[in-house]
């Protein structure tokens, strides 16, 4: 019998309402296994002494953060994190794009607090966004904003049983239904103009759609809903870069008006969930520095 | 005296069919050019990845030449040289933002007998590194 525990970082709480979407599933999943901490389903306040797996949601983003999870590393004897902000950094990695002391001041210092004084009782901001696998060992990574539920199931289910699940290396074209024809347009639009066929490829129409730097296994939900993708499973293969492989693509397929993008709104369209991964992400320290 | 004179190190991504052949030649006519600049071959202009030259960057270089063929239907591929201009000008927007300087990126376009203009290219940039000096990018 294994004892597991979930652990909530900086994130939206999303990937532990996928675990508890997936009803009686979990109990089957779960077996003789425990779930001793979790704070969506249970009312236990600390992890005990010592959990056999934990999983991790969210990205380290304050000193909280990173003593929570140092704490549950030395407690789990396996560390899984779970959702695009734990394994990438997620969306609010976005923020290594600005200056730390800006952004605390932006939010917390305006008119509306009491004579602009920052709260001592919350806990110190972290210069960067991380991902957790920058801070401690990281045994296996569920990417994901929100994991699918099946693969979740699947996945956890896999490493119950002491098997190595491996996650899918195609991307997200190989899965999508759209037809494609082989033309581009030369223009890059905004979703916000609608698509003229919506049984097309989005990116030959000249919306930016990430299917293809994208790990598939999510079945083109989205596409199938007929919004492009977004990018949220990060790249195929952990060695690529999954922006950076993008602009590529983009630049040799063509994209004059590209250009009219600054890069604050370029990372926001190709790293959306992956910049502190990224090298960009990780090349930034130094304009910090100066 | 007893000052080292900083050396840059810049590596200078060029296309086998004509900047290689010019920097060839520019050997063969006995002409010089600086020592601090380190030749990659590609078979294209076109090839050289923005992770390419990001990693360059990491890895200790102080500048990054990428140099392909002459444009308008110079390019042995058709349209590599091209490719290469744009996806140039984007990662020099990423340069600037991540505060190593889209000046440290120079792409030029050149034909096989050429190798005066690639002597004159290359020592432009390398004074121009030298007058930077280095990136100083500590990152793993």
């Amino acid at each position: 019998m294994a004892t597991i525990a979930t652990l909530g970082l900086t994130g939206d709480a999303g990937c532990h309402v996928i675990l508890a979407s997936l009803h009686e599933k979990l109990i089957e999943l779960l077996g003789p296994n425990e779930l001793v901490f979790c704070q969506i389903l249970k009312d236990s306040k600390a992890i005990p002494d010592h959990v056999h797996v934990v999983l991790v949601e969210g990205s380290v983003r304050t000193e909280s953060d990173r003593a929570r999870l140092e704490e549950a590393r030395g407690k789990a004897e396996a560390l899984i994190t779970m959702g695009s902000c734990a394994v990438f950094g997620g969306i609010q990695s976005l923020c290594n794009l600005l200056d730390t002391e800006e952004l605390v001041k932006e939010t917390y210092q305006t008119t509306t607090t009491k004579n602009g004084q920052h709260r001592d009782h919350l806990p110190k901001v972290l210069p960067k966004n991380l991902p957790v696998h920058e801070l401690v060992k990281v045994d296996y990574a569920i990417p994901g904003c929100p994991p699918e539920p099946d693969e979740v199931a699947s996945v956890l289910g896999a490493l119950l049983k002491g098997q190595t699940p491996r996650l899918s290396q195609k991307n997200i074209c190989d899965e999508c239904e759209k037809k494609r024809e082989g033309k581009l347009e030369a223009k890059l639009k905004r979703i916000s103009e609608r698509p003229s066929d919506p049984e097309r490829c989005f990116l030959e129409q000249g919306f930016l759609c990430m299917g293809p730097a994208t790990r598939a296994g999510c079945h083109a939900k989205c596409l199938a809903a007929r919004m492009p993708c977004e990018g949220c499973r990060g790249p195929a293969d952990e060695k690529y870069d999954q922006g950076l492989a993008m602009l590529d693509a983009l630049t040799s397929a063509g994209r004059e008006s590209l250009s009219a993008y600054p890069l604050t709104t370029m990372s926001a369209m190709y790293h959306r969930f992956s910049f502190a991964t990224s090298v960009l992400g990780k090349m930034l320290e130094r304009k910090n520095r100066t | 005296m007893g000052q080292t004179v900083f050396e840059p190190k810049i590596v200078a991504f060029c296309c086998w069919w004509s900047a290689y052949g010019a920097a060839d030649l520019a050997g063969i006519s006995k002409m010089t050019y600086p020592s601090s600049v380190r030749i990659v071959r590609v078979p294209c202009s076109g090839r050289v990845d923005t992770l390419h030259i990001l990693r360059a960057f990491r890895n200790g270089a102080d500048g990054v030449i990428v140099a392909g063929c002459l444009k308008d239907g110079g390019c042995h591929y058709v349209n590599g040289n091209m490719k290469a201009d744009r996806r140039m000008k984007e990662l020099k927007k990423a340069l600037d933002s991540i505060g190593i300087g889209s000046e440290r990126l120079q792409i030029f376009f050149l034909s096989a007998g050429m190798p005066d203009k690639f002597v004159e290219y290359t020592t432009e940039f390398a004074r121009k590194i030298e007058q930077l000096g280095s990136v100083g990018l500590t990152v793993k």
